[in-house]
C-alpha cells in the first residue's frame, strides 16, 4: 500500500481533503490547531490502494508548537512518500512558503490549491504555476469534492521531475560543504544552516551546530525567508491576478472586536447557545423523546411483567435498563444542540476573535488566548478538548489548559444540572445553569493563577494567530455534525452506560451474601459501601448513601449520575419530571432535604473528578505525575468551593438574605482592601519601565 | 528606531530590520511574511492594547504586541 502524506498550512482544508479523498467525518473548523495529531486512512484509485495520513498545520519545516513537531517528525521520517501540499487559494503566498520549504527538502509533491469561496483573492493560472514550481498542481474544492479524482490521478503518477529552485544558488557557506546526512542532502543541510535549526541539526547528529551557524551570515535567517519571498512575489505576479481584498478582513469586526461590544456580544452569544440548549427548543425536543421512549417502553415492560411476574428481571429492565439509560437518553436533542451550536461558532471564523479578545486576560494568569479554543472545547467534552491543549508553545501552558479542561462543565453534565436543578428552582433554573458555568470558568482561572505563581510558571506565549475570513456552515456540514454526535451518544449510551447501569443494579440489588435485597431484605453491597463514605460528604450538605453511590458512578460518565438516580428512585424511562419530584420526597431513597443541599451537590458534579475517558486523556497528554496531581486538585477544589457554597447558601436559607449579605459583602471589602495594599507594595519594586516590559532585564525584580 | 509594538493604529509602516538573531519567534515571524521592505498595518488592538491585529501580504495576523519589539519599521 502507497503512503501520501497531507501537509499545509493551518486551517487551508487539509482534514476536509482528507474527508473528502478517504470518505471520513474527522472533526473540521474555521480555525487554527483544530487538527493536533496524525489520522490515517485508506482509499482507492485504479485499483491500487493507498493510505492517507492527515498531518497538523504547519508553515515551515521549523516546528514551533507540539502539533507542528508531530508533522514536521512525519515528514522528515517517510522519505519516499508523496505529498500533498493543500493550499488556500485565498492566502497563497503564504502557503507557497511551506510548498518551497517542501521542494528544498526534496519532497515529491503535488499541490493541490484549495478554493473555498465564489469570490476568491486569487485567480491561478494553474499550469503556469506549475511551471513555476515544477510540480502538478491542481485547483480543488475540498468540501465539494470538485477536482478530487484530477488530485487522485496527479498523486498516482510517477514522478521524474526534479525541482530547482533558482535562489538556491545564491546561498553561500563559510566552511567546509556540509556532508548529507539520513535523507538530507548537502543542498538541504545548507538551507537548514541558513534558518539556524538548532533542532535539526541535532536530531541528524551534528555536535559543533555552533561553528555551523557561524559559517553562515549573521542575518541568515533574513536572508533564506527573503529569497523564499522574493521567488513566491515573482511566481505571484507571473501566475496570478488579485483583488485588493485583504484575507480575513470583514466589517462585522467593528462590532465583535470593539473594546466596548466586544464582551457583552461574546456573553450574548453564549447566552443565546445555553437559552435555545437548556430551554426552548432543546427543553421541548428533550421532553418529545421522553414521551416518545415513554410509550416505547411501556408495552415492553407489560410483556416482561406478564412473563416473568415482577421478578428481579422485570426489575432489571425496569429500573437499569429503561429506567437509569432511558432517562439519559432523553438528554440526546439537548447535548446534539450543544454540540451543533459549537460546531457552528468552531466554522464561523469567531474563534480566532475569541481568542484576540482573551489574550488579555488569559495572559495574566499564564495562559494564552489559543487556550479559549481549548477551553470552549471543553463545553462540549473533555476528552476532546484535553488533546487540543497540544496546539501550546510552552510545555507548562499545556499542562496548565489540560488540568483546567475538566472545569469547563461538559456536556454530560447537563442532565444532572436539568433534572436536580429544575427539580429545586422550576423556571429559573437557566440562571442556576448559567451561574455553574460561570463558577467552573472562575474556578479555572483561579487554579491557573495558583498553578503559574507556584509549580507551573508559564514561559511568555507566542501568541501569533490568524484572522480565517467569516463563514457559514454548509448543509451537508450541520448534517454531518448531527449525525455525529448522535451516533457517538447512541454508542456511549448502548454500551457504557447500560454496562455501567447493570452493574449498579446488581450491586445495589444484591447484598454481599448474594441475596436479592428487594425480596429478602438486608443492606446491598453497594448500600453498605456507600454508608462507610457517606459521613465524609455530610459537610457539603450530602450524607445519603445512595447520592455517594451515584457520585462514584458519575466517574465511569457523568451521565450515570442522572441514571443512577432514577435508578434508586425507581422511576420509568424517559420521565425525568418523575426524577425531579421523586427527589422533593422524602420517602425515596435519593433525597435533598434543602435548595443549599442541592446547590452543594450540583457544584461538586461539575468540579470533582472528570470521567475516566478524559482521565486517559490527560495520562497521554500531561503524563502519570500531573494526571495524580490533577484529579487530586479536581478532588479537592469540589470539596473546598461546595463546603464553602453550602454553608453561604444554608445561611441565606436559615437567616433571610440581609444578614449573611452584609458578613459577605464585608469579607469582600476586606480582602479588596489587603489585596490592593499588597499590590501597591509590589508595584514600587517596579521600574516604572517594568510593567510594559517584555525583555528580562536585570532591573526586574 | 520605531518597532511595530510602538506603532500607531491605521498608519502604513515599511519593515526595516530585525533587532535579533536565531529567534524561533523571529523565524516564524520570517516565514509569515514579515520580510524587509514589506508593508505593515496595525489594524485593532485589544482592550489593554496587548494584542495587536496586523495587516500584512493581505491577510489578517493576531500577535501579542511584545513579541513585534524585534520587528523595526518606519512609517510611510
Amino acid at each position: 500500500m502507497k503512503e501520501i502524506l497531507l501537509v499545509g498550512n493551518p486551517n487551508a482544508g487539509k482534514t476536509t481533503l482528507f474527508n473528502s479523498l478517504t470518505h471520513s467525518n474527522e472533526h473540521v473548523g474555521n480555525w487554527h490547531g483544530v487538527t493536533v495529531e496524525n489520522k490515517e486512512k485508506s482509499f482507492v484509485y485504479g485499483g491500487e490502494e493507498y493510505a492517507l495520513i492527515d498531518t497538523p498545520g504547519i508553515y515551515s519545516l521549523c516546528p514551533l508548537s507540539f502539533e507542528e513537531e508531530v508533522s514536521v517528525k512525519t515528514i522528515f521520517e517517510s522519505t519516499n512518500m508523496k505529498i500533498i501540499n493543500i493550499c488556500d487559494q485565498n492566502n497563497l503566498q503564504r502557503n507557497l512558503y511551506l510548498t518551497l520549504c517542501l521542494l528544498e527538502k526534496g519532497c515529491d509533491v503535488v499541490v493541490a490549491v484549495n478554493e473555498i469561496d465564489k469570490r476568491p483573492i486569487f485567480k491561478i493560472d494553474y499550469d503556469k504555476l506549475g511551471k513555476m514550481l515544477g510540480v502538478d498542481v491542481v485547483g480543488i474544492n475540498a468540501e465539494k469534492k470538485i477536482n478530487v479524482e484530477k488530485l487522485k490521478e496527479c498523486v498516482s503518477k510517477e514522478s521524474a521531475r526534479k525541482v530547482k529552485l533558482p535562489y538556491i544558488k545564491n546561498l553561500k557557506f563559510g566552511g567546509n560543504v556540509l556532508p548529507a546526512k539520513k535523507s538530507c542532502t548537502e543542498e538541504y543541510m545548507l538551507i537548514k544552516a541558513y534558518e539556524k535549526d538548532e533542532k535539526f541539526f541535532q536530531d541528524v547528529g551534528e555536535v559543533d551546530v555552533e561553528k555551523i551557524f557561524q559559517s553562515v551570515p549573521k542575518n541568515s535567517l533574513e536572508i533564506i525567508s527573503g529569497f523564499r519571498y522574493a521567488y513566491i512575489d515573482e511566481i505571484i505576479k507571473a501566475c496570478t491576478v488579485r483583488t485588493n481584498q485583504v484575507y480575513g478582513k470583514s466589517k462585522l469586526d467593528k462590532f465583535v472586536l470593539n473594546k466596548w461590544l466586544a464582551f457583552p456580544i461574546f456573553l450574548l452569544i453564549l447566552s443565546a447557545i445555553f437559552y435555545l440548549t437548556f430551554f426552548s427548543l432543546g427543553a421541548f425536543l428533550s421532553d418529545c423523546l421522553g414521551s416518545l421512549l415513554e410509550v416505547l417502553t411501556t408495552p415492553i415492560l407489560n410483556l416482561i411483567e406478564n412473563s416473568f411476574g415482577q421478578s428481579w428481571i422485570y426489575d432489571l429492565f425496569k429500573v437499569a435498563i429503561f429506567g437509569g439509560v432511558g432517562t439519559v437518553l432523553s438528554f440526546l436533542p439537548q447535548v446534539v444542540l450543544l454540540f451543533f451550536f459549537l460546531s457552528i461558532l468552531e466554522d464561523s471564523g469567531y474563534m480566532s476573535r475569541i481568542a484576540f479578545i482573551f489574550e488579555d486576560i488569559l495572559g495574566k494568569i499564564g495562559l494564552s488566548g489559543k487556550s479559549v479554543y481549548t477551553l470552549l472545547m471543553g463545553f462540549g467534552c473533555s476528552t476532546t478538548a484535553i488533546m487540543t491543549s497540544r496546539n501550546m508553545d510552552d510545555k507548562n501552558a499545556k499542562i496548565k489548559t489540560a488540568i483546567l479542561c475538566p472545569y469547563m462543565s461538559c456536556s454530560a453534565k447537563i442532565p444532572i444540572y436539568t433534572v436536580i436543578g429544575g427539580a429545586f428552582f422550576g423556571a429559573s433554573n437557566l440562571l442556576c445553569i448559567i451561574g455553574l458555568y460561570l463558577l467552573g470558568v472562575v474556578v479555572a482561572i483561579t487554579i491557573s493563577k495558583i498553578l503559574d505563581v507556584t509549580v507551573l510558571k508559564s514561559q511568555k506565549q507566542t501568541f501569533i494567530l490568524e484572522f480565517p475570513p467569516y463563514r457559514v456552515s454548509s448543509l451537508k456540514r450541520i448534517g454531518n455534525i448531527l449525525w455525529k454526535n448522535v451516533k457517538t451518544f447512541l454508542i456511549k449510551v448502548g454500551s457504557v452506560m447500560i454496562s455501567m447501569n447493570i452493574v449498579i443494579w446488581l450491586l445495589s440489588s444484591f447484598s454481599f451474601s448474594f441475596s436479592y435485597v428487594a425480596s429478602e431484605g438486608g443492606q446491598s453491597m453497594l448500600e453498605s459501601f456507600g454508608k462507610f463514605l457517606a459521613p465524609i460528604f455530610a459537610p457539603l450538605g450530602f450524607d445519603n448513601w445512595a447520592i455517594v453511590a451515584s457520585l462514584l458512578a458519575g466517574l465511569v460518565a457523568k451521565e450515570v449520575v442522572v441514571s443512577s438516580i432514577a435508578m434508586f428512585n425507581g422511576i420509568d424511562a424517559g420521565a425525568t419530571k418523575l426524577i425531579s419530584q421523586s427527589i422533593l420526597l422524602s420517602t425515596s431513597a435519593i433525597y435533598f432535604s434543602s435548595k443549599a443541599s442541592v446547590i452543594s451537590f450540583l457544584v461538586f458534579c461539575l468540579l470533582y473528578t472528570p470521567c475516566i475517558a478524559s482521565i486517559s486523556m490527560l495520562l497521554q497528554e500531561i503524563g502519570g505525575k500531573w494526571t495524580c496531581i490533577s484529579i487530586a486538585i479536581q478532588l479537592l477544589t469540589a470539596y473546598i468551593v461546595a463546603f464553602v457554597i453550602y454553608n453561604i447558601s444554608f445561611a441565606f436559607e436559615v437567616f433571610g438574605f440581609l444578614k449573611p449579605f452584609i458578613v459577605l459583602f464585608s469579607l469582600f471589602v476586606i480582602a479588596l482592601a489587603v489585596t490592593m495594599i499588597v499590590k501597591k507594595f509590589k508595584k514600587k519594586q517596579l521600574c516604572a519601565h517594568c510593567e510594559s516590559c517584555n525583555l528580562d532585564c536585570k532591573k526586574r525584580k | 528606531m520605531t518597532t511595530l509594538n510602538q506603532a500607531r493604529k491605521m498608519k502604513l509602516y515599511k519593515i526595516v530590520g530585525f533587532s535579533s538573531e536565531n529567534d524561533a519567534v523571529l523565524r516564524r515571524f520570517m516565514e509569515l511574511g514579515f520580510t524587509v521592505g514589506e508593508r505593515v498595518k496595525i489594524v485593532a488592538t485589544s482592550l489593554q492594547k496587548k494584542v495587536f491585529l496586523i495587516e500584512l501580504r493581505g491577510y489578517l495576523l493576531s500577535v501579542r504586541a511584545g513579541l513585534l519589539s524585534r520587528i523595526e519599521v518606519l512609517e510611510i
